[in-house]
């Protein structure tokens, strides 16, 4: 009985869905410039800490409010000035001027002080998760109101860069000399960004524009995020009109779209979905033949036509296809008979079995997942795929339970050290495939100390090493796919992650 | 009288009991849950000694038995705790305003089937073996094999995305404005209970109409509509008192799904996002608020019950 009305259930919901498709009917939309927007997104900040907040577009909504001394380019390959006029970089110290005339957003001035109690301050916070930006350096002092200089333990190329990112925000001296470790609670602080927060909810966050931010005034005065967790849901919401803009959608709905809702796609200009294999003694991927195997194997391009509706590209090395690092080697499509060959003498010579783990909650790595299973039954690899929730999938990860694991690292600009230590320094389990190379990790180490021809001959040899060791397998770029019913001048995601607005 | 103190005695009695089962269990039962808060708030890219640095804060460094103990002390004073992710905001001020959404979605959903379901049920009674009553019959038996979510997903394209007559989610989080974005859930959530209620409603009516109090006012020239309304209708939609108290917890999850659906800022999505970053003291208050919910629920089931069945009382 209870089958039989099931399958009733399920005919009468198919004859509905026909129906329904066979009624159109046209949204009406606008494309002018708007005095407000509402943007769905995934998640939005669970506090205004931006050292507590790593996921993209929690930080991208607190980017916006920020006021950083440098601002990242939108393309994401450099940087240029934000609070300060110049900064100076030399071997240990950077000089950092500010612009004359700079206030918060309560019309406070901001001055070298500002600056200096905002860095001590987050190098203070133990429990500070982006607390390697500041790791370069080692004491901060006051030449005059507007002028600060950084002393570096040592040369960093990165940090001129790492002072453009919302962790590096800088704050009003008298908030953190009178809040302290309460300094996010409460009533939001001032900000020096382009907008101030006005108002936040676990579910809401409005800002608004802030009339004494140093840059251009937007022309759209208040931006409402609103948390839509589901992404068939945010695109419902778009299509429908309660939303202007919808933060990362499936790429399966690409194909549902309809106008006035257009795709917006971007790939981060360093990095890459990929494989991490489990490198571990206890995994049969130990064995470097067989992850050659593997990343020989896979058909990248199919990966980017099935998951990602054809809207990334084939990543062929470990850097992003428009880094300036990147040294392609890998093939776009499968090479069935060259992974076989790798195959001999080893486990999986005749036939073997992995444990391939993918989010339960990201279609496209769920597809990817599913591509790579396929891929690598053709060279007689059996693979199971569990799919599963992410603080799960990073449990199993951390202790090694799996054999592929299906993800992805990034970074929002071309600066490739922090991008490599989360990919593949040893000290931060290198993408959780407990892969330890002391020479991969002295290369890293030279990459972010130097720059010009040094830096190139260290990424150079850095990418010979990554190209024998394997640890992970890029699949294909970074890419991003959200929906806007708006133009992109009103509003978008740049190439380095952050939210732009008109 | 003494019915009803025993009712009250023996609910009552379920709630503590009930309480402490719930707060003991949930905080077993998340902390076994493979997963670490403090790595879903900092993210892959912290330092070890940033995600032991904040372990500690969170109290996560010490063993479960004393978290959990101090879990329980909590309670007894009636503190839910504080929110690991929402740093320095409390479990009450976090669940409270998702409670209230939950409830509304959940009241309106079953007035909604109360309204629809007991009429309809009672209408299918009076048609009995007709062709009205054997479609009516086959609709409500698909309308109840019909998932909550499957009903939400049919309705936001056909209502919201396609005619356009209800936002397609969203919380406008003033009232009555809400009433613009809480409507469509709850005939959602309504096509589940709403069904049953009919289904019952039929049924018992049928009975009903058989009975020799009715053929007695029959006989005494009792007009048909007031026999049906006066005679049939009470005793016909008395088992619906149960009936909704016993799917009360029923609602709780298929309000779970359908917030999710409609994107509602209620108990389901919290608990959701809450079991996602492994925020321990939120899964805990949920699930306490939740169960002691359900148990309250069923007492004023219980109670309404010995109200108007006088047949009760003198047991």
């Amino acid at each position: 009985m209870r089958v039989t009305t099931r399958v009733s259930g399920l005919i009468l919901t198919a004859c509905a869905m026909l129906a329904i498709t066979s009624c159109e009917s046209q949204p009406t939309a606008s494309s002018a410039p708007k005095e407000k927007l509402a943007i769905g997104v995934e998640i939005i900040p669970t506090t205004l800490d931006p050292g507590q907040t790593y996921q993209r577009t929690a930080a991208s909504i607190l980017q916006l409010t920020g006021g950083k001394l440098t601002t990242p380019d939108p393309d994401g390959k450099g940087v240029g000035m934000g609070l300060a006029e110049s900064v100076t970089p030399s071997d240990t110290h950077y000089i950092v001027k500010l612009k004359p005339g700079l206030k918060f957003s309560d019309g406070s001035e901001l001055t070298s002080q500002d600056v200096i109690a905002s860095f001590e301050y987050f190098i203070a916070d133990k429990t500070n998760g982006l607390g390697y930006s500041y790791e370069a350096i080692k004491n901060l002092t006051a030449v005059d109101d507007l002028t600060v200089d950084f002393e570096l333990k040592h040369p960093s190329t990165a940090l001129m860069f790492y002072m453009s990112q919302p962790q590096s925000a800088i704050l009003p001296s008298e908030s953190i000399a009178s809040r302290g470790k309460q300094l996010y609670e409460g009533v939001p602080i001032p900000t020096a960004g382009q907008f101030q927060v006005e108002s936040m909810s676990q579910d809401q966050i409005t800002l608004q524009a802030n009339p004494n931010y140093a840059g251009t005034q937007p022309s759209t005065k208040t931006v409402v995020f609103k948390k839509i967790v589901d992404p068939a849901a945010r695109l419902a919401q778009l299509q429908g009109g309660q939303i202007d803009f919808a933060d990362t959608i499936s790429p399966k709905q690409v194909g549902q779209l309809s106008d006035p809702v257009k795709v917006d796609s971007y790939s981060t200009p360093i990095g890459a979905y990929h494989l991490s294999l489990n490198t571990r003694a206890n995994s049969i991927l130990s064995d470097v033949r067989i992850r050659r195997a593997i990343a020989d194997a896979i058909d990248r391009k199919q990966i980017n036509e099935v998951a990602y509706a054809g809207l990334s590209e084939p990543a062929l090395g470990i850097f992003g296809g428009s880094s300036k690092f990147y040294e392609p080697f890998l093939s776009e499509n499968a090479d069935v008979a060259g992974a076989q060959k790798l195959l001999a003498d080893t486990k999986c010579e005749s036939e073997c079995s992995l444990k391939i783990i993918a989010p339960s909650d990201n279609d496209a790595l769920g597809d990817t997942a599913i591509v790579v299973q396929q891929n690598l039954k053709a060279i007689g690899i059996n693979a199971e795929v569990a799919k599963t929730e992410a603080a799960t999938l990073n449990k199993w990860s951390a202790d090694g339970n799996f054999d592929i694991r299906v993800g992805g690292v990034y970074d929002v600009g071309d600066f490739p050290d922090g991008y490599l230590a989360f990919s593949l320094l040893s000290e931060y389990g290198a993408s959780y495939t407990g892969y330890s190379s002391p020479e991969m990790d002295k290369l890293i180490g030279e990459v972010g100390s130097t720059s010009g021809a040094a830096q190139t001959a260290a990424t150079h040899s850095l990418n010979a090493v990554f190209e024998n060791d394997l640890p992970v397998v890029p699949t294909v770029g970074f890419t991003i796919v959200s929906a806007s019913r708006v133009p992109a001048d009103v509003f978008k995601v740049n190439a380095n992650t952050f939210y732009s607005v008109g | 009288m003494l019915t009803t103190a025993r009712v009250l005695s023996t609910r009552l009695l379920q709630v503590i009991i009930v309480a402490l089962v719930v707060m003991i269990g949930t905080s077993l039962l998340v902390r076994l849950v493979p997963g670490d808060a403090a790595r879903t708030i900092l993210g892959d890219k912290a330092s070890p000694g940033a995600l032991d640095a904040l372990r500690q804060t969170l109290g996560l460094d010490r063993p479960i038995a004393e978290q959990i103990f101090i879990s329980i002390g909590r309670l007894v004073q009636g503190d839910l705790g504080t929110s690991f992710n929402f740093r320095g905001q409390t479990v009450t001020s976090l669940i409270v305003p998702a409670l209230l959404v939950t409830a509304c979605l959940a009241a309106l959903a079953i007035l909604l089937s109360l309204l629809v379901g007991i009429p309809l049920g009672l209408g299918l009674a009076l048609v009995r073996s007709s062709g009205a009553d054997l479609l009516g019959r086959l609709s409500l038996t698909v309308l109840v094999a019909l998932p909550s979510f499957m009903a939400g997903l049919i309705l936001l394209y056909l209502v919201s995305i396609r005619l356009r007559i209800a936002p397609a989610g969203g919380w406008a989080g003033s009232w009555p404005s809400n009433f613009g974005y809480i409507w469509l859930p709850a005939v959602a959530l309504s096509l589940y209970l709403g069904p049953l209620i009919a289904r019952t409603v039929r049924q018992a009516a049928l009975e009903t109409i058989q009975q020799p109090f009715v053929e007695a006012a029959r006989a005494r020239g009792v007009s048909r509509h007031r026999v049906i309304i006066c005679h049939v209708l009470p005793n016909a939609a008395l088992p619906v008192i149960p009936l909704v108290g016993f799917n009360a917890g029923v609602m709780v999850s298929g309000a779970v799904t359908v917030e999710a659906i409609f994107a509602l800022p209620g108990l389901g999505a919290q608990l959701v996002q809450a079991m996602g970053t492994r925020d321990f003291p939120i899964v805990q208050g949920i699930a306490l608020l939740t169960a002691v919910s359900v148990v309250v629920f069923n007492l004023l089931a219980d109670l309404l019950n010995l109200s108007v069945d006088p047949r009760l009382r003198s047991r």
